[in-house]
């Protein structure tokens, strides 16, 4: 074999193989190929050709062959619409950047502190459900840090939410964690805590049937603990007892506070609010703010996920230009209600609460809106994702195209 | 040129092209997040004991992310990042699938470390489930996950957990509870990665203790995606004394929106499936791995 040869077979061989290999779509055979189920499930027989879609130009299809092509079209368009919406929706939500998003997105966090409420028979562990009789508590928040307290109330009620009487049998807060794993033993005493219904202890009314406690970790010896705290409830109402638990994750370190710095300025388009911090720990922390125009609508989530460092930071909390813009804000806008934590990863608890900003923080300068950006927010991760979604639809128009039947002759 | 130039020539352009190939060669993974109990060896993305025979087909290049099912969420959340480090950066991307607390776990990740710096790796793990960096190393940020398909969620908890029925001491029993499981992250911030949420509801052993329908450990708030800081009772359109929870993303009847991003893919009209896998892929369970074979490719 002449020398040319011997190098361009195997060259020609090589690149043919690449080739297949990069325009190779992912696997493509049909669900009743892969799925004994899939194909109980549509009632098919197992198809006679598990290879992409062949070209209309082949021999005509047994009645088979044809209803499990029929089948695999009825796949590919259910995957290609799925592909489509998946593009759209990613591109739609990607105008505005991941820590800079429309509170309409964010509904359930536009409060914060929000009362965590149950309404659950009232019963023991284990045992049947007497009929009228709940149980209705609320817990204040579930992550506390340093001297923050929590506030709880429970309530006996019938069906209509009517008060039935209630005694409290017992109620104890301690940690019933198990430590298992090689983990120490948390320094967590087990205290008596005290609910009340006679208007002392923050109990809003007297003698309501609403009893009220309030944990104080620190004041309560838990000051060296990190990890959860249970207050555990024995309760009594007319002859039903019942079990109540309220479950609070406290670290008693402050990771960072804040300085009372606040100012915002135009940069790369955007409104950027920027508060001092002072931090202790290290570490990534999770901050989010609420946005409002000034009509006090409800603009923006913001948020801040990322590493500061040890000693005097500064905390960026930014309006995306677009976002200002699809939404017409009205100026000044207000930050309000700042809530942050040191994230620890792989630990418990997994954070440290950052003392929270309640009520408006900063007000923006009366900017106007012209000033603001109007393009898309875009990034590596986001031209990533496009790319791929955009070559999911291709490769699923594809097989739908290849699938469908010849238009008729003429 | 001579002969000898030209064959070195020719074969770097080989090597270069086979190279391209190599790097370039994206491969798509489906991976499999469990719930409470656990059952499968940590860091063994290929022992589907808590799912079902591993024979089965359940999507592409089907991982089974096995954490323990018992300690925080927090705690074992790293075993769910190393899978989504292996399998889910540079030019590989996967499908999610979860189960029960598998979906606090993934909206956990996504929330708290969907926007992180991520190492590019080569996705061959070790015994532990660590991948190490791809040739040519690199950083992304985030991972590459098209979608997630979740199977009777509980990101939202479950009052059985509330109520003491579980063992009380089990840590991930307190991360179920329905208030800590709605305060733990923002459940909207899932990157905008859809949440596809399958809902059922053939319970009865503690139909007094779940409101609205359940399918034996979730009610539908949690499994159906309903935004808020306590659960709540929704049912099928069938039961007139009960708001109906809504299919696709639209609100619930009486006003509760689903967090964002959250679709309601399945509710089970005549309470045909219920929690569990029985080790056998089946409950919800079972119509999500449909799902992943059919679209998971």
């Amino acid at each position: 074999m002449n020398i040319r040869w011997r190098i361009v077979g195997p060259v020609a061989l090589l690149c043919a193989a690449a080739a297949w290999w990069v325009a190779t779509p992912a696997g493509t055979p049909p669900a009743a190929a892969l799925d004994p189920v899939a194909q109980a499930s549509v009632g098919m027989p197992a198809p006679r050709d598990a290879a992409p879609a062949a070209s209309a130009s082949r021999a005509p299809f047994s009645a088979a062959g044809l209803q499990d092509r029929q089948a695999r079209l009825a796949l590919w368009q259910q995957r290609l619409q799925r592909a489509q919406e998946t593009l759209e929706s990613y591109r739609n939500a990607t105008r505005y950047p991941f820590d800079s998003r429309p509170a309409s997105e964010h509904l359930d966090q536009w409060q914060p502190h929000q009362v965590v409420t149950t309404d659950a028979p009232l019963r023991m562990p284990g045992t049947g459900v007497v009929p009228n009789m709940h149980v209705h508590t609320t817990q204040q928040r579930v992550f506390a840090t340093g001297a923050d307290t929590v506030g709880f109330t429970v309530a006996a009620t019938d069906d209509n939410g009517n008060p039935l009487p209630l005694k409290i049998l017992s109620s104890v807060s301690h940690s019933p964690q198990d430590t298992g794993g090689g983990k120490a033993a948390p320094l967590a005493p087990v205290v008596t805590q005290p609910f009340v219904d006679d208007g002392s202890l923050g109990d809003l009314q007297a003698g309501d049937g609403v009893y009220t406690g309030r944990l104080d970790p620190m004041g309560q010896g838990f000051g060296n603990f990190a990890g959860m705290i249970r207050t555990e409830l024995i309760v009594q109402s007319g002859a039903q007892q019942g079990y109540v638990a309220f479950d609070v994750v406290y670290s008693p370190q402050v990771p960072a506070t804040w300085t009372g710095s606040a100012r915002d300025v135009v940069r790369d388009g955007s409104l950027d609010f920027i508060l001092g911090a002072n931090v202790v720990q290290p570490g990534r922390y999770v901050i989010t703010g609420r946005v409002d125009d000034a009509g006090g609508k409800p603009l923006a989530l913001v948020t801040f996920n990322d590493e500061l460092r040890a000693g005097a930071q500064q905390v960026t909390l930014q309006v995306h230009g677009r976002l200002m813009r699809d939404a017409q804000a009205r100026f000044p806008l207000t930050l309000h209600d700042v809530e942050g934590f040191l994230l620890r990863p792989d630990s418990y608890p997994d954070r440290a609460l950052m003392p929270s900003l309640d009520g408006p923080v900063a007000t923006s300068r009366p900017y106007a809106l012209a000033q603001f950006s109007g393009a898309a927010f875009s990034s590596d991760e986001t031209q990533r994702y496009l790319a791929e979604y955009g070559k999911d639809v291709a490769q699923a128009q594809q097989q739908v195209s290849q699938l469908q039947p010849p238009p008729p002759k003429p | 040129m001579n002969v000898r130039l030209r064959t070195a020539s020719i074969g770097a352009a080989v090597l270069a092209a086979a190279a391209f190939a190599a790097v370039s060669h994206a491969t798509n993974y489906s991976l499999w997040v469990n719930g409470r109990t656990g059952g499968g060896q940590l860091g063994n993305y290929a022992d589907f004991t808590y799912w079902g025979p591993g024979t089965t087909a359940a999507g592409v290049n089907k991982k089974s992310v096995n954490w323990d099912g018992y300690n925080h969420i927090s705690d074992q959340n790293y075993l769910v990042r190393n899978a989504l480090d292996c399998y889910c950066t540079g030019s590989n991307w996967c499908y999610v699938a979860a189960h029960s607390a598998g979906d606090l776990m993934m909206g956990y990740t996504l929330a708290m470390y969907g926007g992180s710096t991520r190492t590019i790796s080569n996705a061959t793990p070790n015994s532990s489930g660590v991948c190490g960096a791809a040739a040519g190393g690199g950083t992304q940020t985030g991972w590459n996950i098209k979608w997630v398909d979740i199977a009777a969620g509980a990101a939202g908890g479950s009052e059985l957990a509330n109520a003491g029925d579980w063992a009380t001491s089990e840590p991930l029993v307190s991360d179920l509870k329905t208030g800590t499981a709605r305060a733990i992250y923002d459940h909207n911030n899932t990157r905008s990665h859809w949440f596809y949420m399958w809902a059922g509801a053939k319970g009865t052993l503690y139909s007094g203790v779940l409101p609205g329908q359940d399918d034996e450990v979730v009610a539908y708030h949690s499994a159906g995606g309903v935004s808020g800081s306590s659960g709540g009772s929704y049912c099928n359109p069938s039961d007139w004394f009960c708001n109906d929870l809504t299919m696709g993303t639209t609100a619930n009847e009486g006003g509760t929106a689903k967090w964002s991003y959250h679709t309601v893919q399945f509710r089970d009209d005549n309470e045909q499936y219920n929690h569990y896998t029985n080790g056998q892929w089946q409950g919800t369970v079972g119509l999500v791995r449909q799902d992943m074979v059919n679209y998971a490719q």
